[in-house]
C-alpha cells in the first residue's frame, strides 16, 4: 500500500517534503512524569554503577536523550546538552544519554565514543532492555527521543526516527535547550 | 620393606635419607585402590602408607578433566604429563578450588619429582587450602631451582622473599624484595603471565583486595584477554568497589576461560544479580551446580570436603526463587538437605508462591525452634497471604516483642516494618501501612550490600502489593517502578503494574508489563505464573474503578 502511495506520488510530482511521515510520538508526552529508572552508567563519577539519574534529579530540571544507535548527529545533539548543563550548573540541570539494548553498544565501547565526542559532564550509558523502561513507551522506530523536565513532568518531547536529526530538528532541539531550566 | 615404611612403623632409627622430604611415588599404569581392609591394631600412618594417597595433600591422585580451564602455562619439565596436570593445578588455583590445585600439582610431580615449578604450585594450594606441608614444598622448589628454567627461578625467588626464606626481614621488607625480584621478572620477561598475576596478587591480595592490584591484573589481561585468574579478581573486585557493570565483562571472560570449572560460571551472579542480568545467571548458576556434582563423582570429593558448594547451592535457590522456578527450587533443596545445607527463607518464599501452605507451615515451624523473630516473621508473611489478619497481627506483636530487645538488629527492624505496614494495609490503614513500607524502602535503597543477590527491590515490591491491597494506585505505581529501577528483572513489579494498568483501563501499558513480566518468568511453571497474576489481579481490585494514573497523567 505504502509503495503504491509513493509510487502514485512520484508520478503525480508530489513535493517529496509532503511525503514525509507524521511526527515521530515516543515516550512520555507533555504534562506527564518521567518515572525512575536505572541504567549502567559508562562515564562519569557513576562509571560501572546502575544509576537513576531521575531519581537523583528530583523537582530539578533535566534532559534525557534516549538513543538507539550512535551517530554524529547525536553526538552534536549531546555536546548541546552537555553545554546547557554547564552552562546552568546553578540551575542544578541535569542532562544524560541512555543507549537502549545491551546489544547496541558495550558500556566500554560507548565510553570511547562519548570521549571522542568530547562530552564533559554528561553521562552516558546503556539501558540492556532495547524496549527501554517500560513506562516510557519509547517507540520502536524512534532513534532518538528527547525529554525535557522540570517538577518531575515533561515540558518538551521530541522524537526523531533514523536520519531525521537534521539542521532543522537541530536547531528545534537547541532552541528547546537554550529556555530550558532558566528560572521564571 | 622400604626404609620409609620402617621408619613409619617405628622399626628404624631416622637417617638424613629416610627424613628427607616424601617425593611422590611414580604412577604405576593401574593405579590401586585404597585397601578395603583396615589394619586394626596398626597407627593410622601405616594406614595411610599402604594406599595409593599422595604424600603431601593425603588425597588420591588428581583425574585429568579435559576443557576444564583453556589457561596453558609452559614450564620446565620434559613430561607432558606433568604439563597436564599443572595446567589443571594452576585452572583450579585460579577458581579458588585449593584442594584440586594441591592435588593437581602433587599429581603433576608424580610425572616429573624433579619439576620446580610443580612444587612452587604445590606450596601455593597448600598454603591456601591450609593443609599439609606447604613450606617443606617451597624449600623442595627451591632446591630444585638450578634445573629449572630463568623464568621459573624468579617466581620461586619472588615468593621465597614473600615467605622469609631468604633471611629474616619484616613483613613489609619481605614484600618489597619480593615485589623487586617479580619487577625485575617482568621488565626482561613481559609476557610472563604467572609473574604478572604473582605481581598483581602481591600488590592487591586475592578475592577483590584493594585498588593496587588491579593495574597488574588489566596488564595481564593484555597479555592473554582470558586469564583466569585475572577475570576471576576483577570480577571480585568491581563487585566489593561498587562498580558491577564495569565487572561484568570479566566475568564473561572467566566463563569463556574456564568453562568446565564450576566456580566461574558461579562467580557471574555476583554481579548479574546487581545489574538485572538474571536471563543468563540463573542457568549458569544450574551449570555451575551441574558441573560441581560431576566434580564430586570425578575426583571423589565430598561435598564437606568442596567449601563453595553451599555457596553455590545458595546462589542457585535465590536465583530461581527470583525467576519464579519454583519446582526446580524442590528439587535443588532436595539435593542440599541431602548434604544437610538449610536455606529457610527462599525455601519458605517458594511455597508461599506455590500456595503450598503445610510446607510453609513446616518450614515456620522448624524455622521458630532455633530463631523465633525469623519464624513469626514468615508466619506473618504467611498469614496475610492467606487473609488471616489475626494470626498476622499476633505475630507481628511477638516480633515487635523481640524487636525491643534487639534493637541493634536493623535488619529484624526491617522485617518488623514491612510485616507491620503489610498488616496494615490489608486491615484497612491504608496510609498508615503504606507510610511504614516506604520507610524501610528509604532505609535500604542505597544500601548497596541489601542490592546483593535480588535482595535490592524486595521492599519496593513489598511496598507495592502494600499499597494494591489499600486500594492506592499512585503509591502502587510508584513502588513498582522503584522496583524495576532498582531490579530491570523484577517480574514480581512487573505483574503489580500489569494488574494495575489493567483496573485502571490502561490496556495498552498493561500489555507491555504482561509481556515482560512473561520474559521475565519464561522459565517459571505456567501454573505458578498464571497464579501469580491473578493473585496480583485480585489484589488490584482494591483500587477504585475510575481512579486516575500516575506516570500517565498530568497528576
Amino acid at each position: 500500500m505504502a509503495l503504491r502511495i509513493l509510487i502514485i506520488a512520484i508520478v503525480l510530482g508530489v513535493p517529496f517534503k509532503a511525503l514525509a511521515k507524521d511526527p515521530c510520538v515516543s515516550g512520555p508526552q507533555l504534562g506527564q512524569r518521567p518515572g525512575p529508572y536505572s541504567f549502567l552508567v559508562a562515564t562519569g563519577p557513576q562509571r560501572g554503577q546502575p544509576t537513576c539519574y531521575v531519581c537523583d534529579t528530583a523537582e530539578k530540571p533535566g534532559i534525557i536523550v534516549f538513543a538507539r544507535s550512535l551517530s554524529e548527529p547525536l553526538a552534536n545533539l549531546l555536546t548541546k546538552c552537555d553545554d546547557a548543563a554547564a552552562a546552568k550548573e546553578k540551575e542544578g540541570l541535569k542532562t544524560w544519554l541512555t543507549v537502549l539494548g545491551e546489544k547496541t553498544v558495550a558500556i566500554d565501547a560507548l565510553a570511547k565514543w562519548a570521549k571522542k565526542t568530547g562530552l564533559k559532564s554528561m553521562p552516558v550509558g546503556v539501558f540492556d532492555d532495547p524496549v527501554g523502561p517500560p513506562s516510557y513507551k519509547l517507540a520502536e522506530d524512534a532513534d532518538v527521543t528527547v525529554l525535557l523536565f522540570v517538577d518531575r513532568k515533561v515540558v518538551v518531547n521530541l522524537a526523531f526516527r533514523a536520519g531525521e536529526l537534521d539542521d532543522a530538528a537541530m536547531k528545534k532541539v537547541s532552541d528547546a535547550i537554550a529556555s530550558h531550566g532558566a528560572k521564571k | 620393606m622400604t626404609p620409609r615404611l620402617l621408619l613409619l612403623l617405628g622399626l628404624a632409627i631416622p637417617t638424613s635419607s629416610t627424613l628427607a622430604l616424601p617425593v611422590p611415588k611414580k604412577p604405576t599404569t593401574t593405579p590401586s585402590s585404597i585397601p578395603e581392609f583396615t589394619p586394626v591394631f596398626a597407627p593410622a600412618s601405616v594406614f595411610v602408607a599402604l594406599d595409593d594417597r599422595l604424600p603431601f595433600t593425603k588425597l588420591k591422585r588428581a583425574v585429568h578433566i579435559p576443557n576444564l580451564c583453556n589457561y596453558r602455562y609452559h614450564v620446565g619439565t620434559r613430561s607432558a604429563e606433568c604439563q597436564k596436570f599443572i595446567d589443571q593445578a594452576l585452572g583450579y588455583y585460579y577458581s579458588y578450588v585449593w584442594i584440586e590445585a594441591a592435588r593437581s600439582a602433587e599429581t603433576a610431580l608424580l610425572h616429573d619429582p624433579s619439576c620446580a615449578f610443580a612444587w612452587l604450585v604445590l606450596h601455593k594450594g597448600l598454603e591456601k587450602w591450609n593443609q599439609g606441608d606447604n613450606i617443606a614444598a617451597l624449600k623442595k622448589a627451591q632446591e630444585l631451582m638450578p634445573k629449572a628454567s630463568h623464568r621459573e627461578q624468579m617466581l620461586i625467588t619472588a615468593r621465597l622473599n614473600e615467605k622469609g626464606l631468604l633471611g629474616s626481614a619484616t613483613a613489609d621488607e619481605r614484600k618489597k624484595r619480593a615485589a623487586k625480584s617479580l619487577d625485575e621478572l617482568l621488565t626482561i620477561y613481559d609476557d610472563d603471565e604467572e609473574a604478572w598475576f604473582a605481581r598483581a596478587a602481591l600488590a592487591g591480595g586475592f578475592q577483590g583486595g584493594p585498588v593496587e592490584g588491579v593495574p597488574y591484573y588489566k596488564a595481564l589481561l593484555k597479555v592473554n584477554p582470558l586469564h583466569p585468574g585475572a577475570n576471576h579478581e576483577l570480577v571480585h573486585y568491581f563487585e566489593g568497589s561498587q562498580r558491577p557493570a564495569l565487572g561484568w565483562p570479566h566475568a564473561e571472560g572467566y566463563v569463556a576461560s574456564s568453562p568446565g570449572i564450576p566456580h566461574a560460571l558461579h562467580m557471574q551472579s555476583h554481579l548479574a544479580m546487581r545489574i538485572g542480568k538474571w536471563e543468563l545467571t540463573t542457568d549458569r548458576s544450574a551449570r555451575a551446580v551441574e558441573l560441581q556434582l560431576e566434580y564430586h563423582r570425578v575426583q571423589g570429593v565430598k561435598p564437606n570436603q568442596d567449601h563453595q558448594y553451599s555457596h553455590h547451592l545458595e546462589t542457585l535457590t535465590l536465583s530461581l526463587v527470583h525467576d519464579g522456578r519454583f519446582r526446580e527450587v524442590g528439587e535443588i533443596r532436595k539435593i542440599c538437605e541431602g548434604h544437610g545445607y538449610r536455606f529457610n527463607l527462599p525455601w519458605f518464599r517458594t511455597a508461599l508462591g506455590q500456595k503450598d501452605w503445610p510446607t510453609a507451615e513446616a518450614l515456620i515451624a522448624q524455622q521458630k525452634k532455633s530463631d523465633k523473630a525469623m519464624g513469626s516473621y514468615m508466619s506473618a508473611l504467611m498469614s496475610l497471604e492467606r487473609n488471616d489478619l489475626s494470626r498476622a497481627n499476633a505475630e507481628v506483636d511477638v516480633l515487635r516483642q523481640i524487636q525491643q530487645t534487639k534493637r541493634a538488629d536493623k535488619r529484624l527492624e526491617n522485617r518488623l516494618l514491612e510485616v507491620q505496614g503489610r498488616t496494615l494495609c490489608a486491615g484497612g490503614s491504608g496510609a498508615e501501612g503504606i507510610k511504614l513500607l516506604q520507610r524501610v524502602v528509604d532505609r535500604t535503597k542505597n544500601d548497596y550490600w541489601h542490592h546483593a543477590w535480588g535482595g535490592g527491590a524486595y521492599y519496593m515490591e513489598t511496598w507495592g502489593i502494600g499499597a494494591l491491597d489499600a486500594g492506592d494506585a499512585a503509591a502502587a505505581e510508584e513502588a513498582f517502578l522503584e522496583a524495576l529501577a532498582h531490579d530491570a528483572g523484577s517480574a514480581i513489579a512487573a505483574f503489580g503494574m500489569e494488574a494495575l494498568c489493567q483496573r485502571v483501563g490502561r490496556t495498552k501499558e498493561a500489555g507491555t508489563f504482561a509481556n515482560l513480566a512473561n520474559r521475565l518468568w519464561s522459565k517459571a511453571d505456567p501454573k505458578d505464573l498464571s497464579e501469580m497474576r491473578a493473585a496480583m489481579a485480585r489484589r488490584a481490585e482494591h483500587i477504585s474503578l475510575g481512579t486516575t494514573a500516575v506516570t500517565g497523567t498530568t497528576r
